[in-house]
């Protein structure tokens, strides 16, 4: 067996806020070899990589370097002795061109004198000819296409001597063509002896470029894989993990009218490629309408546009209204209620205590006729909505921010409940939560369902789906790669479907 | 109650490197402050000067408090004022009673200071144009523009350093020694904003903008509306600061160079800061700069030198600002780093 | 805060408590700049020290730090009650002075350069500026054509009356000394009098800028009348008159209210008078007394105005060396280079110098007035 060049032992990660994101992780890269990193959103990728490259601290674990342990305190230091990451965003400074990028901050860079620039161009030049990675030297980054400036993070790389290389998703900017680009030259960088590490949740990808693979399901290592012994199917099934939850929760039910069509929508994304490539569904009354897949393939998008807070085009209605033109309060006062994904940046606003936040975006009924804020009778409103929904809160004066997630996200539920919707948008409704507050809250949906609210599920936790949808529709790349009723769901078909492989049989 | 004990740790930290100032000038700094507050404090009249001194100071950091509470930066309050002053002063070249004179000029001063806060709030809303710099750029167009008023169309026949004085029928009534009836002006609107911000629904729109806009837009919160509210209301009381500056305090004129109306508009922000953005605590804000500043200037006249006083002041009010201006600057900053998904 | 202000409260009131000193004491108190401009304050500080030294008192001096403290400063003063005499020194006091005195109507109040508002307690101080301002005009002038320059100019303070009187002498002096010179020298060109008002008396940078201005534009005879400012016409004239390799003028700068010639001796050729401190000395013995106020005006008849004579040059540059003021060489240098200066005019300038100032004496020429906007208007349309 050949001496691993860096190999991360028994790694435990805990966030300040309590957050779990690694637990005794193991993890090896040899000399030469290119290594796939697989998992799903969340699985704890990109923390493990932040740890070997500097970013953050492991709370418990060791890294060994070259066959001696170190501890980098900072990017800087993984640098120098040999450890660089290229980031999904790039560390590239937009107006000044490939060459000024590449010097920037290299060893006793500060003034890029002449003499220093020619010599730097010519070791530039020399990397370009040996990787195969060529780039225009003499452009502001600004101008260049994503797939290039890809390429001059890794000659930045490269120039500063880095023997292990760290891709963050890197495919996840670029078109197919230049995938096909970029994967010939990391076998190149593999022969010459660097090694690679490529972080991904695309199957094909892990079989087309990698040697061995290893596999991160909710922070732990479940599997390391030479890849020539492993298959889509296998990969698969890994890195969802097995079906557990028997579906005996939901009991089956009639579809109502139909509350949301949605009729070909595409919203604009970043560098003018589209984040949502026209879909279209309908949510009955009584369904929980489910869209699972990988993030960032356009569900934040989809789901901002549908609020009104992103433009698009298409058509898309709610109970036969058209949505086309409305802004967010409109569209609420249709009868839609919105439980954003991120409730810290758009569901509360943390300095306001309880109360205040009890009645952003429903404070009409709290007005008296010149505009003033009725306060005594919001916080009545206040004070039911946290028994109601069982938050725990000090008091209804403190402020959001003293609240636990779970408690935030129950006086977020709440709230938007409160406005006795006709469709309720839940979007990774119980993403870090604990597991009573992800119970009740999974509980909830199912007896508003019940109840005949047209739910639409926005979820990247495949246990969430299964237990809660009627129908899943699995988003790639901004469009629908399948729609499945809850019968035929299955996890290989939805690894598949996420992972961006057709499926025979599921509907386009 | 943690804010107030802040302020109270500042101040001390303050007035002891100032002391530490003056005692490297080689001068008593304890004898030099107890000038200070007897110049501010000492007697009745005294008083009176320290608080006329603070009333404009209210309105023009209110105007600062109520764009910060909508996540603004808004310096413009220097221009405002002045545009403010001098169309107060205006209203005098017409003859009306007294009283309705007052109710005039102060209506007309409030719709100039709404009018030049407009095109801040336009340029940031339409085009995106950063209210900092555009309230700059307007400073000094109200700037050359009031000077230009002053020097070559108000300016006294007999005494050319100032203008005509306002008209009696459009002074606020004295009251005692410098003090006038203007306090009401600044307490209302003191009063009437802290009000809108915690009991109006418009106000708890702006400070939701204020505190996360992204969320007040997904709440169907207007944020341009929240905004132009905000920089309007600024307007208003920033130009009644340079109204009451004028009609409310002797000598019921603009000097020629602009000196009494001085830096009204700039030190409404410390101000601000020193109140921490709150109504209420800038009426206090107003009060503790107005005996700086009074106490100040007798210092003075005890022979210690004017730089020297002015180091102090500096030193006491950058400390008192501190906190507020830090909280300022590290919400920006979480604002702009969490733009920026890692 | 409210336990700070109570704290407040409470040292002010035990400070209040301090006794007061009897009252031996006058003040002066400067209205936008101090001591230091070498004219119009330290021509106040000069009296306020004799009469001080004379009549056994202590003299203290105060600068405003902006216009808003006047009257605050004012009755800070008065009220206690330590000083014989408070001496508001410039024109900018015209609201402040007159409210404090009638606030405090005990306390004894000079104004110098404004007048006494028929208020007991008051004394003004005024002068005809007129009359030194117009025999520099004259001195200007033929100076101005004796080297064939199409104007004489003039930088100015603010828009004040004790300016405006200056203003209008100097541009009556200009046009009387031109008549003068076609009757007794020969055919002359009319000449333009270009005065710059740079808005204040503490900026020698824009007093240097507006006297370049002015000597680009033809004016090679400066007059300053801007306090502090036109220290900066000085050294614009001395700059252009070194630059062209001359050590004495043209250009030529004049003074004002000192004898300022030693501050650039060569480029200096005369100073239109204001004995400042004859009036504050004058100030300081009637407040001594139980006369009421009253105006005092001082004109060429109580040599109170006038064009610096060779004695008043050397007693400035006494005064100068005793003040430690870094001189440009030995005084009798500095006085040599000054007499040098006014030999090498020619010699009828000073004739009609002396034949104007013995009329101005005799009451045969009337100086236009200037107290108001309405008139310094009037004499700039008729002396453009």
């Amino acid at each position: 067996m050949t001496q691993a060049l860096l190999s991360a032992e028994k790694i435990t990660k805990v966030y300040p806020d309590g957050t779990v994101a690694l637990t005794d992780v193991d993890f090896a890269v040899r000399p030469g070899e290119v290594h796939g990193l697989l998992g799903e959103n969340g699985a704890g990728k990109t923390t493990l990589t932040k740890i070997i490259s500097g970013l953050l601290p492991p709370t418990a674990g060791r890294i060994v370097w070259r066959g001696k342990p170190v501890q980098f305190s900072s990017p800087r230091e993984a640098l120098k002795a040999g450890i660089g990451m290229v980031h999904q965003h790039f560390a590239l400074v937009g107006p000044f061109t490939g060459l000024e990028n590449i010097a920037l901050g290299a060893e006793g860079g500060r003034i890029l004198s002449a003499v220093r620039a020619a010599a730097i161009r010519r070791r530039v030049e020399e990397l370009m000819a040996a990787s195969g990675l060529q780039a225009p030297l003499d452009v502001p980054v600004e101008e260049l296409p994503v797939g290039v400036q890809q390429r001059l993070e890794i000659l930045k790389m490269l120039f500063r001597d880095v023997e292990l290389l760290i891709l963050d998703e890197p495919t996840a900017v670029l078109t197919p063509q230049e995938v096909d680009e970029l994967f010939p030259i990391l076998r190149r960088l593999a022969a010459q002896g660097k090694s690679v590490v490529f972080i991904t949740h695309k199957l094909r990808e892990i079989l087309a470029v990698t040697d061995r693979v290893t596999v991160l399901r909710r922070g732990r290592t479940v599997a390391v894989r030479d890849t020539p012994d492993t298959t889509v199917e296998e990969l698969a099934q890994l890195m969802v993990g097995e079906a557990v939850v028997a579906k005996v929760r939901r009991a089956p039910r009639p579809p109502g009218p139909v509350v949301l069509r949605v009729q070909d929508l595409r919203v604009p994304g970043a560098q003018g490629r589209p984040a949502v490539d026209g879909v279209s569904f309908e949510v009955r009354s009584g369904e929980i309408f489910a869209i699972a897949g990988v993030q960032g393939n356009g569900q934040s998008e989809l789901v901002e546009a549908l609020v009104g807070l992103r433009p698009w085009t298409g058509e898309a209605e709610l109970l036969g209204r058209s949505l086309r033109g409305k802004g967010p309060a409109q569209i609420a006062a249709l009868g839609l209620a919105h439980i954003p994904e991120d409730r810290h940046a758009l569901g509360l606003i943390l300095e306001f205590n309880v109360v205040e936040n009890a009645v952003l975006g429903r404070i009409r009924p709290f007005l008296d006729p010149l505009g003033g804020v009725r306060w005594r009778r919001a916080t009545h409103f206040a004070q039911d909505l946290l028994t109601k929904f069982s938050v725990q809160a000090r008091g209804v004066r403190a402020p959001a921010r003293s609240l636990s997630g779970g408690n935030q996200q129950k006086l977020l539920v709440g709230r938007e409940l409160s406005k006795t919707p006709k469709l309720l948008i839940a979007n990774q409704p119980t993403r870090g939560l604990d597991v009573a507050a992800t119970r009740y809250i999974r509980d909830l949906l199912l007896r508003l369902r019940d109840e005949g609210l047209a739910i639409l599920l926005v979820s990247a936790d495949l246990d969430e789906i299964v237990e809660l949808a009627d129908r899943v529709a699995v988003m790639y790349r901004g469009t629908f790669t399948g729609v499945l009723p809850a019968e035929e769901l299955d996890w290989e078909k939805l690894g598949l479907l996420m992972g961006g492989v057709a499926v025979q049989g599921a509907r386009e | 109650m943690r804010a107030i004990l802040e302020s109270l740790l500042a101040l001390a930290l303050g007035v002891l490197v100032g002391a530490a100032v003056m005692a490297a000038w080689g001068r008593d700094p304890w004898g030099a402050y107890g000038a200070l507050l007897q110049g501010a404090l000492g007697n009745l009249r005294a008083l009176t000067s320290t608080l006329s001194r603070s009333l404009p100071l209210v309105l023009t950091a209110l105007t600062f408090a109520v764009a910060a509470r909508a996540g603004m930066f808004n310096i413009g309050a220097q221009g405002q004022m002045l545009v403010g002053a001098v169309v107060a002063l205006s209203t005098g070249l017409f003859t009306l009673p007294a009283g309705l004179h007052l109710g005039v000029a102060l209506a007309l001063a409030g719709l100039a200071g709404a009018l030049w806060a407009l095109p801040v709030a336009l340029l940031k809303l339409v085009r995106g144009v950063n209210e900092v710099i555009s309230t700059i750029m307007l400073n000094w167009v109200a700037h050359w523009l009031t000077l230009y008023l002053v020097v070559q169309k108000l300016s006294d026949r007999v005494v050319g350093q100032r203008t005509f004085l306002a008209p009696a029928s459009m002074r606020f009534p004295p009251l005692y020694g410098e003090l006038t009836w203007s306090w009401t002006v600044s307490v209302g609107v003191a009063l009437f904003l802290f009000w809108f911000l915690w009991y109006h629904r418009q106000g708890y729109e702006v400070r939701a903008v204020g505190l996360n806009p992204k969320a007040a837009r997904a709440a169907g919160i207007s944020v341009p509306r929240a905004m132009l509210v905000a920089l309007l209301l600024g307007g208003i009381s920033a130009a009644w600061a340079g109204a009451i500056q004028v009609l409310g305090r002797f000598p019921y004129a603009i000097t020629s160079d602009l000196a009494n109306l001085g830096n009204l508009g700039f030190d409404g922000i410390a101000v601000a800061l020193i109140g921490r953005n709150h109504p209420l605590g800038i009426l206090g804000g107003a009060f503790f700069f107005g005996v700086l500043a009074t106490g100040a200037a007798r210092m003075g006249l005890r022979g210690i030198p004017l730089e020297m006083i002015q180091i102090v002041q500096g030193v006491i009010v950058v400390a008192m600002a501190a906190p507020e201006a830090l909280r300022l600057l590290r919400r920006v900053r979480r604002r702009t780093t969490a733009e920026v998904p890692v | 805060m409210r336990k700070v202000v109570l704290a407040l409260v409470v040292l002010g009131v035990l400070g209040l408590a301090l006794p007061g000193l009897a009252a031996k004491k006058i003040c002066l108190y400067f209205d936008q700049t101090g001591p230091g401009d070498l004219s119009f304050n330290d021509m106040a500080m000069l009296g306020a020290q004799r009469a001080a030294q004379d009549f056994g008192l202590e003299l203290y001096y105060t600068t405003a730090a902006s216009p808003l403290e006047f009257l605050s400063d004012l009755a800070s003063l008065a009220e206690t009650g330590e000083y014989v005499l408070i001496v508001g020194v410039g024109f900018l006091l015209f609201d402040a002075l007159p409210e404090a005195a009638r606030l405090y109507p005990q306390q004894k109040f000079a104004f110098v350069d404004g007048p006494n508002f028929g208020l007991p307690n008051v004394i003004g101080l005024l002068f005809k500026e007129q009359e030194g301002g117009a025999l520099a005009g004259v001195v200007a002038a033929l100076v101005a054509l004796a080297y064939g320059d199409p104007a004489v100019g003039a930088v100015a303070g603010m828009e004040i009356p004790p300016v405006w009187r200056y203003e209008a002498g100097y541009r009556f002096g200009a046009y009387w000394a031109v008549d003068w010179y076609r009757r007794n020298v020969g055919p002359a060109p009319d000449l333009r009098v270009l005065v710059t008002y740079v808005g204040r008396f503490d900026d020698p940078a824009g007093g240097k800028v507006a006297a370049e201005a002015l000597i680009r534009a033809g004016a090679r005879n400066i007059l300053g009348i801007a306090g502090g400012t036109h220290l900066g016409a000085f050294d614009a004239a001395e700059e252009a008159g070194r630059a062209a390799g001359r050590t004495y003028g043209p250009p030529f700068a004049y003074g004002a209210d000192a004898a300022q010639e030693y501050i650039k001796p060569g480029f200096i050729l005369g100073s239109a008078r204001k004995r400042v401190d004859t009036a504050v000395y004058e100030a300081v013995r009637w407040a001594l007394g139980t006369e009421p106020g009253f105006n005092l005006v001082l004109g060429i008849a109580q040599e109170g105005t006038g064009f610096s004579t060779e004695e008043d040059i050397r007693t400035f540059v006494d005064l100068a060396v005793k003040a430690g003021y870094p001189l440009a060489g030995t005084p009798e240098e500095v006085i040599n280079a000054i007499l040098g200066a006014r030999r090498s005019v020619p010699e009828y300038v000073w004739r009609a110098l002396a034949e104007f100032e013995e009329l101005l004496r005799a009451g045969k020429i009337e100086l236009p007035a200037a107290d108001t906007a309405e008139q310094i208007a009037e004499v700039r349309a008729r002396y453009p």
